[in-house]
């Protein structure tokens, strides 16, 4: 290996040009020391056919180095293996750095990188590994360490998964109804055109029934009849239950026309076959249970990749250190730490359980993403320390006073405040009581009209005002409406929990906005102030020292050095020595950097501040720290303005100038407010009538989330966490919330629309109906038409609403 | 004529065993993950070494 001046070389690996110096190695060359292992790696497998591979996104394969000692203890991984059997280990593991189909192709061939791995398949929707192993030969921990050093960091969480058993009911109730639909079309047909007149023809012979009663009609006619029964009692058993239940609990939903419709529809049919009085009405039946039931599954889509029912529990860390009578650090699970036991975090490392701090040092915690503080704060020997903050700047040694599931932040989970489930939307519950008492009435009155000429007349007409007026294109216009609106926003960076969520958001009318890590970028430095040239390889330096660190004066600067050249995995500069309080520094190849205070790097007489300095020289300092919204964000703020109020609610402390109050107004801004206080606040504002749209980001939100009419999560990539909420944002998309909001609440003049369509379908269909002239030929052409039209008509709304 | 009705209930029984062979798809997880598949197939095979 030789180190050789900077030409135009690219990355065998990562595809970038090597800028500062290559890493040559016979027949390869690399812009780093990361891209080089990978590299070897894939090379001792005999996997170089991956750069072969059509690549439309260049591979950036971090090196992650986590730690995974805690795999080798077997108590904590007997749940994550599914299957178990002599020589063969299953494990699903989840791996979000998944993006592209190499990724697949790399990951499938698993076995080859690690011995004893003996099959791996890749699930690329819900960015998951199955992966068998022999634990004779390999454990989970190289697994899993194989794995990260690929740049597939697998991640661990703390909740058992509970969706072991798919709940697929819906798409066999779909296949039983759309098998017998088509069915009992297509032998209605001679119905329809009247070729239904009994042939007197004796049943086949083969079946062994009477042979003169019967005729080939009458035959087919039972026939469809008992097709039926499945469609009625296994399919649409969901909407006779909900129908059922809300009118013993004395309400009126949707599900009650459309049980009243599929009963009337059931009966009436069942009476004409079995009397011989005529064909029914069960080809209709049929139709109306298959398109409801798609209208649900239309529904039920989801983002596979993403989640948004995470506990707390998945973002704490499932293992920690015990280091119980000095002894060596021993990984245990999270949950099996107990009162008294000592635990150490590890620099960089979250803290697994409340507890005491034993440290004499007074290290920095940072809490940002659990409070909402944005400085880490320095804790002094024997103060709390909670579960979910990270480890700054030094080891912790902690005394664990409460087991990890009884942690403060766990207490905002397990409320129950009567959360309703938003993902079904159905039409306004007073449109459909009127709907309902509107029906009831024309059928009564028709009955009672006809009742005076002809009784069975009487029944066929009351009857067919029930089935006609069945609100299937009611039933259908809201799922296909928001469900296609769901689905194209997803496009512009927003997803949506379901359709209900998309329809909340177009009744919002407050504003809550966190502040760090939503509105703002954190507390980063504007800009950096050079003392002389730039130099590519000293801002590559200074780049990755001040990665290392977690101070956010480090991280500011970390932030300033973006430039596009440092877009690759991690060189190898070396560990940097931390000084508490003061700076970083770091020997590199003969000079001394160092980062922090103006004294620790050498320079007097200069104001104070933070520098950065090479070998004593002063080489740049950060400026003008103050917040910096994301951009775009101010024009956001305005447009919300105008469309309700909005309101700060920070976690961290007030500022002394009134930055804030450019964009809000002064008694519309909360600070200090700590994670209860945030849910409370939500649940004020709730109380007295307000539609609340919470716009957050992290774990201190979490309750205020849940608490808002809508819970929006900022999320900077897909792959990171982000606490349960009902939508999740990308953080660079936040700036179009204004024209989201307007199309949420366009759409609701599509489905006015819809429902206008609707009750034009039902007159046409009353008149017949009234009249006691409906034939099952105009049923069957009329109830899918009308369905057919609602659901396109719907969708292009939506569609439209989203275009303009 | 008769016959037809015996078509039709062979007909419906050969089809209740493509409604039965359609539980078994989805029950087995066949449509659980409709995008790898695709990608998979579209992989070519590695060549033995001694080839190259």
């Amino acid at each position: 290996m030789q180190i050789q001046a900077a030409t135009i070389v690219e990355c065998t690996h990562c595809g970038e040009t090597c800028t500062d110096e290559t890493i040559l190695q016979p027949g390869a060359s690399f812009c780093c020391g990361g891209c080089q292992v990978v590299y070897n790696i894939l090379a001792d497998g005999g996997l170089l056919d991956f750069y072969a591979l059509e690549q439309t996104d260049r591979h950036v394969l971090a090196v992650d180095t986590a730690d995974y000692a805690w795999l080798d203890v077997p108590k904590l991984t007997d749940r994550l293996i599914n299957f178990r059997a002599e020589g063969r280990r299953h494990v699903e593991l989840e791996l979000p750095a998944i993006h592209c189909a190499s990724c697949v192709w790399l990951l499938e061939r698993l076995p080859k990188l690690t011995p004893g791995v003996i099959g791996c398949r890749v699930d690329f929707p819900h960015r998951k590994a199955s992966i068998v192993y022999n634990p004779d030969q390999t454990g989970l921990r190289e697994v899993a360490t194989t794995l990260s050093r690929i740049g597939y960091p697998p991640i661990f969480r703390n909740t058992t998964e509970e969706t072991a058993i798919v709940d697929r009911s819906l798409i066999y109730r779909i296949g039983v109804a759309g098998f017998f639909f088509g069915n009992i079309m297509l032998l209605s047909f001679p119905e329809y055109f009247g070729w239904g007149v009994p042939i007197p023809i004796p049943i086949a012979i083969g079946i062994g029934i009477g042979t003169d009663a019967w005729s080939m009609g009458e035959a087919v006619s039972y026939l469809i009849l008992a097709m039926s029964l499945p469609v009625l009692f296994y399919s649409g058993r969901s909407y006779l239950k909900a129908g059922y239940y809300a009118i013993t609990a004395g309400e009126v939903t949707i599900d009650v026309p459309i049980a009243i419709g599929m009963l009337a529809l059931f009966g009436r049919s069942a009476y004409e076959i079995l009397s011989g009085t005529g064909a029914g009405y069960v080809d209709s039946l049929a139709g109306l249970i298959f398109f409801l039931l798609i209208g649900r599954w239309f529904q039920s889509f989801t983002f596979s990749r993403l989640n948004f029912s995470r506990d707390h529990r998945d973002y704490f860390p499932v293992s920690a250190y015990r280091i119980n009578d000095r002894s060596e650090p021993t990984p245990v699970a999270s949950e099996d730490l107990s009162a008294d036991d000592v635990i150490l975090v590890r620099s960089g490392s979250l803290i697994a359980a409340d507890g005491i701090l034993l440290n004499d040092n007074s290290p920095a915690i940072d809490y940002s993403f659990v409070t909402g503080e944005a400085d880490p704060v320095r804790i002094n020997a024997g103060a709390e320390v909670f579960a979910g903050g990270r480890a700054t700047d030094s080891a912790l040694h902690i005394r664990v006073t409460k087991p990890a599931n009884h942690s403060y932040l766990l207490q905002l989970w397990l409320r129950d405040d009567g959360v309703e489930n938003r993902t079904e939307v159905a039409p306004p519950k007073r449109l459909v009581q009127v709907f309902t008492a509107v029906i009831l009435l024309i059928a009564g009155a028709t009955f009672l009209y006809w009742y005076q000429l002809d009784v069975s007349t009487a029944f066929r007409a009351a009857t067919a005002v029930l089935i006609i007026a069945c609100p299937c294109a009611l039933a259908l216009a809201a799922p296909f409406a928001y469900g296609t609106l769901q689905r194209l926003l997803a496009v512009k960076g927003y997803y949506f929990r379901g359709p209900g969520a998309v329809r909340d958001l177009g009744e919002v009318d407050t504003f809550v906005f966190d502040k760090t890590g939503t509105l703002t970028e954190g507390n980063v430095g504007e800009g950096l102030q050079y003392f002389g040239p730039m130099c590519n390889k000293i801002e590559y330096v200074l780049k990755r020292m001040a990665g290392q660190s977690r101070h956010p004066k480090s991280q500011a600067i970390s932030d300033a050095l973006n430039t596009q050249n440092f877009t690759k995995p991690s060189p190898p500069v070396g560990s940097i020595t931390e000084r508490t309080g003061r700076g970083i520094q770091l020997d590199h190849q003969g000079s001394n950097y160092r980062i922090g205070t103006a004294a620790f790097c050498g320079l007097n007489n200069t104001e104070p501040g933070t520098y950065a300095s090479v070998a004593g020289e002063a080489y740049l300092k950060l400026t003008n720290e103050e917040v910096r919204l994301r951009e775009g964000i101010a024009t956001t703020l305005n447009a919300c303005a105008n469309q309700g109020e909005t309101w700060l609610l920070s976690g961290d402390h007030e500022p002394n100038s009134n930055f804030w109050s450019a964009h809000f107004h002064p008694d519309r801004q909360w600070f200090d407010q700590n994670p209860f206080a945030k849910l409370r606040r939500i649940e004020h504002l709730r109380d007295t009538g307000k539609k609340v749209l919470m716009i957050g980001d992290g774990l201190n939100d979490a309750g205020a989330l849940r608490a808002a009419a809508v819970g929006m999560a900022v999320n900077e990539s897909e792959a990171h966490f982000n606490p349960a909420c009902d939508v999740i944002v990308r953080a660079d998309r936040l700036a179009e919330l204004p024209s989201v909001l307007q199309i949420a609440r366009r759409v609701r003049w599509v489905l006015f629309f819809t429902y206008g369509l609707a009750f034009l379908y039902n007159i046409i269909g009353l008149s017949y109906a009234v009249g006691g002239t409906l034939s099952p030929v105009v049923a069957a052409i009329l109830m899918p038409l009308s369905s057919v039209s609602i659901v396109v008509v719907a969708c292009l709304g939506a569609w439209g609403v989203v275009r303009r | 004529m008769q016959v037809i009705l015996l078509i039709i209930l062979l007909s419906l029984l050969i089809a209740i065993g493509f409604l039965i062979a359609f539980f078994w798809a989805v029950g087995t997880g066949q449509y659980d993950d409709e995008v790898t598949p695709a990608m998979r197939i579209l992989f070519e095979d590695t060549k033995p070494p001694e080839d190259e």
